[in-house]
C-alpha cells in the first residue's frame, strides 16, 4: 500500500512540474498573425527608471501601439552584468526563441553587440533610414561614446554625465552664495574649506568628499586642453574607440601628474574627504555638503533631500582656467535584433521612432535623470518647459552640449580593473604614500599591464 | 522608516513610528510581490523534496547495497561537489533550451534536484544504521523499497529535516539561475523582485529594506520551528557508528 501512495505522490509531482511548464510556456510561444504583434524589450532598469520606463513603453502600447497592432512586453533582467550574461547565454545557445526584438545593453558591451550579427548597428540604423534619424540628429558625444572601430554601434538610450550636488543651506550658514558654486578646483578647495565644520577636534562636517576612480578622470584628464585641440586622451586610439586600446595616455601627456599637482594641494586646503565610499549618503544625511555624482541621481536626490536642506546642481569644477570644462558620457544603449521576422523588427522600430520624439525624451528624463539622447529634444515645447520649471535638469545637458565629444571613458575590456587602479593610486597619493610623479607612473604601469594582458588573452 | 532616518547619521536600529507603512505600499507597487512569493515557495519546496527523494534513494544505495564500479560512481559524484556551480551556468542553459524547458518552474528546479552533498550527508548517516537490520529485514522477506520506507526513513529523520532547511533555504535565495531561464516578469523569483527595486545609480534603501523583510520571512519562520533538528542532523552525520 505505502508503496502505491510514494509512486502516486512522486507521480503527482512531475505532473505538476510539468504542468505548470507547459502553461508558462505557452504564455511565451509567438501569436499568430491575426492578433497584434508583440515584442519583448530586455531592460536593466530598476527602481525609479524601471517605473518610468514601464510608464513609457505602457504609452506607446495605448497609442502608436494600439493603432499599428503592437504590443510591447518589457522584461527586467537583473543589472547590467546580468543582462549582458543573459543575452550571452541565449547567443552561445542558438536560442531564438528566448531572445529579445528589443534590448539595452551597457556601453562595456559594445565590441560584442558590434560582432553580434542579429544586433543591427546604430549606423546601419543611421544609413537606411530605418527610424528617421541620422547621426547628426542625437548628441555627437553619446553616439561616440557608443562606437567602436569608427563606427556607430548602439543607438544612446540612457546617457548620462557628471555634475555637481552641493547643499544649498549650508552654504547659507558659511556666509556663501549658493548661486555662484566653485567654478574650479582651486575655488572649490577655498569653499570647502569654509563649509569644514570641527567639533573638538574632529570633523563633523565636510565640505567636498569624492572618491575619484577612473570615470572622474575621464572628465578631468578629457577637459584639459594640453595641445591645443580642446581635448586630451586618457588611452591611445582615441580613447579605444578607434581600434582596441593598447595603453593609457595619461602619464605621456602630462594632463594627470597635471590633474594630481592642483588637487593635492586642494584636498590639503580645504579638507577634502576623499575615502569614504558611501558619499552619497553622507550627502543626503548632510555631511559632506559638495560632491560629484551622475546626473541620473537627480530625480533620486531631489526626493531624498527634500525636507533636510535645499538641493543644489552646477556644472562640475574645472582642472583650472584653462580647461574646457566640458565631461564625458555614460549611459546604456538600445539595440533592434533581427531575429528573422519581419513584423517584429519593424515593430521594434516603431518604438524607437516613438521613444526618440521630444515627449518621450522629456518624460524619461524627468523620470530618470538620463539626458535626451536626441538633439531636437531640447529644442522642443516640452523640454522648454520642463526645464523652465526644474532648472536643475538643465545643468547637465547644458554642461553636455557644450562638451567637446571627444571627452570620453576609456573604451576597453578591464575598465573595471582600470577603476580600481586609479581609485587606490590617487588615494596613495593624496594619502602622501606616494609622489605625484611615482603615483603617476605606477598607475600608468598598471593600467598598461592590464591592458596588455586583456589583449593578448582576446 | 523614512529616506532621511535611514541616511541620519545617529539612525537607531529602530524606526521612531512605525505608522508609516509607505515603503511597503511601493514595493507591491512596483513589482508583483505575492506572484514573486507564490514562485519561490514553489521552486523551494518541490526542488527540495526532489532533493530529498533522490538524495536518500542514492544514499540507500551507496550505503547498502554492494554493487559493480560503486567506489567509481561515489567518488564520481564527489567529484561533482568540486565543481563550482557558476562554471556550469551556460552549458545548462543550452540544455535546459534545447529541452524546451525554458520559462517554466521545470526549467529552473531540473538543475537543482540532484545535489551530492546532501547524498553524502545521507550516506554517512545511513552507514551507521546497524547492517544486521538490513540483513534481519531480509531474512523476513521485506523488500529493499519496503525496508527503505519503514526503517531507514524514519531513522533518519533528523538528519532528513536539516537536508530539507538547508536546501529550502539555499533554492529560495537562488538568483542568477531563475534570471536566466525566465523570460517573463510572472515567472521571476523573489530575489530578482529585490534586485528589481534599485537601478545601479539610485539606491531606495526604504523599499529594498522592506521586500527583504518580505523575502527573509519563511526561511526565519522556518528556522525557528525547527533550529534544533539542524543542530542534531549535522552532528548526527558526522559521528561514525
Amino acid at each position: 500500500m505505502k508503496k502505491k501512495t510514494v509512486l502516486l505522490i512522486i507521480l503527482s509531482l512531475l505532473l505538476l512540474t510539468g504542468h505548470s511548464g507547459t502553461l508558462s510556456a505557452a504564455g511565451t510561444r509567438p501569436v499568430s498573425a491575426q492578433s497584434p504583434t508583440e515584442i519583448s524589450f530586455w531592460h536593466s532598469m530598476g527602481g525609479v527608471m524601471g517605473v518610468t520606463l514601464e510608464g513609457i513603453v505602457q504609452n506607446f502600447n495605448d497609442t502608436v501601439g494600439a493603432e499599428k497592432g503592437i504590443s510591447i512586453k518589457t522584461v527586467y533582467q537583473g543589472k547590467n552584468l546580468e543582462l549582458a550574461k543573459k543575452l550571452k547565454a541565449a547567443v552561445q545557445a542558438n536560442d531564438t526563441d528566448s531572445m529579445p526584438d528589443l534590448t539595452l545593453m551597457s556601453s562595456g558591451e559594445t565590441g560584442y553587440m558590434l560582432n553580434l550579427e542579429i544586433a543591427v548597428k546604430a549606423e546601419d540604423i543611421f544609413n537606411d533610414n530605418l527610424i528617421g534619424l541620422s547621426q547628426d540628429d542625437f548628441l555627437p558625444g553619446a553616439v561616440k561614446a557608443l562606437s567602436y572601430q569608427d563606427k556607430a554601434v548602439g543607438l544612446p538610450f540612457a546617457p548620462s554625465s557628471l555634475v555637481m550636488y552641493y547643499n544649498r543651506d549650508a552654504f547659507i550658514a558659511a556666509d556663501l552664495d549658493p548661486d555662484t558654486p566653485p567654478k574650479t578646483i582651486a575655488e572649490l578647495a577655498e569653499v570647502s574649506k569654509k563649509l569644514t565644520i570641527e567639533e573638538n577636534g574632529q570633523i563633523s562636517q565636510y565640505g567636498f568628499g569624492l572618491v575619484i576612480d577612473s570615470w572622474h578622470m575621464a572628465s578631468w584628464i578629457g577637459q584639459q586642453n594640453h595641445d591645443g585641440n580642446g581635448y586630451s586622451l586618457f588611452g591611445d586610439n582615441d580613447n579605444g574607440h578607434a581600434d582596441q586600446m593598447t595603453k593609457v595616455v595619461f602619464d605621456e601627456n602630462g594632463t594627470m601628474q597635471h590633474f594630481l599637482e592642483i588637487y593635492t594641494a586642494a584636498a590639503k586646503e580645504g579638507n577634502f574627504k576623499y575615502k569614504d565610499d558611501d558619499l552619497v549618503n553622507n550627502f543626503i544625511a548632510g555631511n559632506v555638503t559638495i560632491t560629484l555624482h551622475s546626473s541620473s541621481m537627480l530625480p533620486g536626490l531631489l526626493k531624498d533631500t527634500a525636507g533636510n536642506f535645499e538641493l543644489g546642481v552646477a556644472a562640475i569644477p574645472m582642472v583650472d582656467e584653462n580647461s574646457t570644462g566640458g565631461v564625458s558620457f555614460g549611459g546604456s544603449a538600445i539595440y533592434p535584433m533581427n531575429l528573422g521576422d519581419e513584423n517584429n523588427f519593424n515593430a521594434a522600430l516603431e518604438f524607437l521612432k516613438f521613444f526618440y520624439l521630444p515627449e518621450q525624451q522629456v518624460t524619461w528624463q524627468a523620470g530618470s535623470g538620463y539626458l535626451p539622447a536626441v538633439k531636437s529634444a531640447f529644442e522642443s515645447e516640452a523640454y522648454k518647459s520642463f526645464v523652465a520649471e526644474n532648472p536643475f535638469y538643465n545643468v547637465a545637458p547644458a554642461q553636455v552640449l557644450a562638451s567637446n565629444p571627444n571627452i570620453q571613458e576609456p573604451m576597453v575590456g578591464v575598465g573595471t580593473t582600470i577603476l580600481v587602479i586609479l581609485k587606490d593610486g590617487i588615494a596613495e597619493v593624496l594619502d602622501g604614500n606616494m609622489s605625484i610623479e611615482e603615483g603617476v607612473a605606477e598607475m600608468a604601469d598598471q593600467c598598461n599591464i592590464a591592458i596588455e594582458e586583456y589583449n593578448d588573452a582576446n | 522608516m523614512t529616506t532621511q532616518e535611514i541616511t541620519d547619521i545617529n539612525t537607531f536600529i529602530l524606526p521612531k513610528s512605525f505608522r508609516n507603512w509607505s515603503n511597503f505600499k511601493e514595493v507591491f507597487a512596483m513589482t508583483d510581490m505575492n506572484r514573486l512569493f507564490i514562485n519561490s515557495m514553489i521552486v523551494a519546496v518541490v526542488g527540495t523534496v526532489g532533493r530529498i527523494i533522490t538524495s536518500t534513494l542514492a544514499a540507500f544505495a551507496f550505503a547498502f547495497f554492494d554493487f559493480k564500479g560503486k567506489k567509481f560512481w561515489f567518488s564520481f559524484l564527489m567529484g561533482s561537489m568540486m565543481v563550482p556551480g557558476d562554471v556550469l551556468i551556460f552549458s545548462n542553459y543550452v540544455t535546459v533550451s534545447r529541452l524546451g524547458m525554458m520559462g517554466s518552474y521545470l526549467g529552473i528546479i531540473i538543475v537543482y534536484l540532484v545535489f551530492a552533498n546532501y547524498i553524502f550527508m545521507l550516506r554517512q548517516h545511513m552507514m551507521s544504521l546497524p547492517r544486521e537490520l538490513f540483513e534481519a529485514a531480509k531474512i523476513d522477506g521485506c523488500s529493499n523499497f519496503r525496508f527503505f520506507l519503514t526503517t531507514v526513513i524514519p531513522l533518519s529523520g533528523s538528519i532528513l529535516v536539516s537536508v530539507f532547511l538547508s536546501s529550502f533555504v539555499g533554492l529560495w535565495n537562488i538568483y542568477l539561475w531563475p534570471l536566466l531561464v525566465t523570460n517573463t516578469n510572472e515567472m521571476r523569483t523573489i530575489q530578482v523582485g529585490i534586485s528589481m527595486l534599485s537601478s545601479a545609480e539610485q539606491l531606495s534603501w526604504g523599499p529594498i529594506m522592506a521586500a527583504t523583510l518580505i523575502a527573509l520571512l519563511p526561511t526565519v519562520i522556518i528556522f525557528t520551528i525547527s533550529q534544533k533538528f539542524i543542530v542534531k542532523g549535522l552532528t548526527a552525520g558526522a559521528v561514525k557508528g
